[in-house]
């Protein structure tokens, strides 16, 4: 397996906005949901996860409730709203384009400059 | 829509606080667990398990903390955690606290009276209806040119008051002295004032045979009229001529001053002519037309005044009002005092400037014994803005205390002020502490703890960091604050200069001005106003008799070794201007006879007052019956006859059939030496003149 890689500044947000946009977690959940998206390549410090869902939660991108979880126990659970949907929109296009930039910029040969 | 949920988290957050605090608990302790159970399927023992799945996790409470601040609920609390720290460390120092918080009190003290003042004066609105449409003319008219502009002007509508007269209110007892105010009949009504009884004048009421009406002011109607509401319609005797009292003014109403007991309406007679065109120079008030604006009645008034020349039926100098403008009626009201009191603010600034700088060097020579306070705290995981938040919050709750005793001293300064304060200086009375001065005084002591705490706090976070770094930079760090501390010195210094310089102007101008040869010698004089009766003096045997008879009676007091009347004291009051024909200096034809100043005195008055005769003599008892004469000041002398004598020359008042013969001038300047009028004569000089 590859060595796993560490969280790029400020994507956590993303990933976070991403996982629970396909449908409520806990969590807990949120965190088993990008390591499995990511097949275990990113590595996510557990303790940093809870104050970027309260963060988000306080700006009105996601909210919570509490509900049950798989195994009969009561967990907070994070969904999407409309504004952080609009948010994760405009977030990743922005993302898209500066990653299609700097791969351009990082794969240009010498003989194209 | 982002803004509200996130004050709604904020409120809930910080009003739920426990049950935000248990809801993060519990949502940890699952997470821990879930994981823990995740690994415990992957065939670990559950103990085992469970602190792996802490370990992984980190520090629950770093995550709280970050958990708590992401929902914003963290500054209060460290707000009233650092004010707890700063109250408990400033009470450990007692001398400190004392000296910062008195220095301080001193400081914002003296700022919030004086901004009380220029609040009161310069700011707020003028308590009169749509101040911002009332102007004032900058320019004194008399009677006549006041009608013509009442009836000429487009822009505004103009109303002139005359305050100070004096007035002897009879038929009630003991005669009483009343300051009343001459007021053209719209004058009450533009102000858009309303009587608390009664009404105000209405138009028309300021022409002769209409005008014997009278409306007293609060105070007056309590002390003389016992607060009777029937004295509305009733008659009263003011200068031997009875008043219909037709409204009573609320307490509130103070123009154009205080002093105003009653106002009376001007007496508009085109056939006296004196009175008419001579008598009262007034100041002109006036209330935009809808439409108009200030720009607009200012060209008016210089057309105005460009032809009112030609309607006195006297030529009048060129300078006269040749300045005139319109100005808003606050700015017009304030325009002498307002440099006055900006200064003095500037001055209380540098005083408040001198303490922050003193605090902060005191802050400066504590932080000094802090430092190890400061280095335990950056060694158990302070940061630096958390070091300098909290001794920030330290140097407000100090200048907090200060200005909450300055508060007090404030309302004592303010008392003390305004009874120092000339009683003249306009809307005196408006003046008062409100929530404006209690805002200004919370934000400047704010402010003022910012100034004084931020370059302590900032170098002493620095000076912890270093020193826990062991970087070897201690020496650095105490030059630092050696340079600091002497940059704050010569701060002080220098501004503690600007006030000493400024002071000492002022000493030095208040020096010249009581050494000033007044020409006269104020030692041992006593001075009385009479003033009888308008209609007593019609009869001219009668006044003179009255006169004599006052003068013989005060002559016999024990002690009394002189005795005289004069129309005007030197260096006080008004005196009447009169144009002259001037003997040698005829002038050519379209232009004016110069103006002069013109008192009237008893032969006495200038032993009496001490002034000297430079040639030729008094006068004598028998001037009233013989050839009329005139004794004219130094100036005169030497502006209309250089190097000649001018004893035995001739003037003339115009209008008089017969030329006055000049007698003597007096030594030096008696009397006026500076015009308080708008626009001064063309020569300021006294002419006296025998009776």
């Amino acid at each position: 397996m590859d060595k796993q890689l560490d969280l790029l500044q400020g994507t956590l947000d993303m990933l976070i906005l991403k996982a629970v946009s396909l449908g409520p977690l806990h969590g807990y959940g949120i965190l088993l949901r990008i390591q499995q998206i990511s097949k275990d390549r990113l590595e996510i410090q557990q303790g940093s996860l809870y104050p970027a869902l309260y963060r988000l939660e306080h700006q009105g991108w996601i909210a919570s409730e509490w509900g049950e979880s798989e195994n009969k126990r009561k967990a907070k659970y994070y969904r999407l709203t409309a504004a952080g949907k609009r948010r994760f929109q405009t977030e990743a296009e922005k993302w898209n384009r500066m990653t299609d930039v700097i791969a351009g910029i990082l794969g240009t040969k010498p003989e194209e400059v | 829509m982002t803004l509200w949920s996130r004050i709604r988290s904020w409120l809930s957050a910080t009003l739920r606080r426990s049950r935000m605090e248990r809801d993060m608990d519990a949502e940890l302790r699952f997470h821990v667990e879930a994981y823990a159970e995740d690994l415990v399927r992957g065939g670990i023992t559950r103990e085992e398990a469970m602190r792996r799945a802490r370990l992984e996790f980190g520090g629950i409470e770093r995550v709280k903390e970050e958990g708590r601040e992401a929902r914003g609920v963290t500054f209060f609390e460290t707000l009233v955690q650092d004010l707890r720290y700063g109250a408990r460390g400033l009470r450990k120092s007692p001398a400190f606290t004392a000296v910062a918080v008195l220095t301080l009190a001193l400081g914002v003290g003296a700022n919030t009276a004086i901004f009380s003042l220029v609040d009161g004066i310069l700011l707020v609105p003028l308590p009169y209806a749509n101040p911002e449409q009332l102007v004032s003319v900058t320019g004194t008219y008399p009677r006549g040119a006041f009608v013509a502009m009442r009836e000429q002007m487009q822009t505004i509508d103009v109303a002139a008051y005359f305050e100070g007269h004096e007035f002897t209110l009879t038929g009630r007892g003991e005669p009483v002295r009343l300051t009343g105010t001459l007021v053209s009949a719209e004058l009450l009504s533009i102000l858009g004032a309303r009587p608390e009884l009664g009404r105000t004048f209405e138009r028309g009421e300021d022409i002769p045979g209409r005008d014997n009406h009278v409306i007293l002011s609060h105070a007056l109607w309590q002390q003389s009229f016992g607060s009777d509401s029937a004295i509305i319609g009733r008659s009263i005797e003011i200068e031997g001529v009875s008043r219909q009292v037709v409204g009573v003014m609320p307490a509130d109403f103070r123009f154009p001053s205080t002093k105003t007991q009653i106002w009376i309406p001007l007496h508009n007679d085109p056939r006296s002519v004196f009175e008419y065109w001579a008598g009262d120079f007034m100041p002109v008030i006036g209330r935009l037309r809808p439409g108009a604006t200030l720009q607009q009645a200012h060209s008016e008034i210089r057309i105005f005044q460009s032809h009112v020349f030609a309607l006195f039926p006297w030529p009048m100098p060129a300078s006269w009002n040749a300045n005139v403008s319109v100005a808003q009626l606050q700015n017009g009201m304030v325009a002498d005092v307002r440099a006055r009191l900006l200064m003095l603010l500037g001055a209380v600034t540098l005083v408040l400037l001198i303490a922050c700088a003193n605090v902060a060097n005191l802050t400066l020579s504590r932080a000094a014994t802090r430092e190890k306070e400061v280095g335990i705290r950056v060694a158990l995981g302070a940061g630096r803005w958390r070091i300098v938040r909290q001794l920030l919050t330290e140097s407000v709750l100090l200048a907090s205390v200060g200005g909450l005793l300055g508060l007090i001293l404030a309302t004592k300064g303010l008392s003390l002020l305004k009874a120092l304060l000339p009683a003249d200086t306009p809307r005196l009375m408006d003046v008062h502490m409100d929530w404006r001065v209690l805002g200004f005084t919370g934000g400047l002591a704010i402010l003022t703890g910012f100034i004084f705490g931020l370059a302590p706090a900032l170098h002493s976070s620095r000076a912890a960091l270093t020193e826990s770094l062991k970087s070897g930079a201690r020496g650095a760090a105490i030059s630092v604050s050696q340079r600091l501390r002497s940059g704050l010195v010569v701060a002080e210094v220098s501004f503690a200069v600007l006030l000493v310089i400024a002071a000492g102007l002022l000493i030095r101008s208040f020096w010249g001005l009581s050494h000033v040869n007044p020409g006269f010698r104020p030692e041992h004089i006593l001075t009385a106003r009479i003033t009888p009766n308008e209609s007593f003096c019609n009869e001219a045997t009668r006044c003179i008799a009255f006169y004599r008879n006052l003068l013989d009676q005060v002559q016999a007091y024990p002690g009394t070794t002189g005795v005289a009347l004069v129309n005007t004291l030197p260096l006080g009051g008004r005196v009447s201007k009169r144009s002259l024909d001037v003997e040698d200096h005829d002038v050519p034809a379209g232009e004016n006879s110069p103006l002069f100043w013109l008192n009237v005195a008893t032969p006495e008055y200038f032993r009496v007052m001490g002034i000297l005769f430079l040639s030729g003599r008094g006068f004598t008892d028998s001037e009233a019956s013989g050839t009329p004469v005139a004794v004219i000041t130094a100036e005169t002398a030497r502006r209309f006859w250089p190097n000649q004598n001018a004893v035995g020359k001739h003037v003339r008042l115009l209008g008089d059939k017969s030329w006055r013969t000049n007698e003597t001038p007096p030594n030096g300047s008696a009397a006026q030496p500076t015009c308080r009028t708008v626009t001064p004569p063309p020569w300021k000089t006294d002419e006296y003149l025998g009776k």
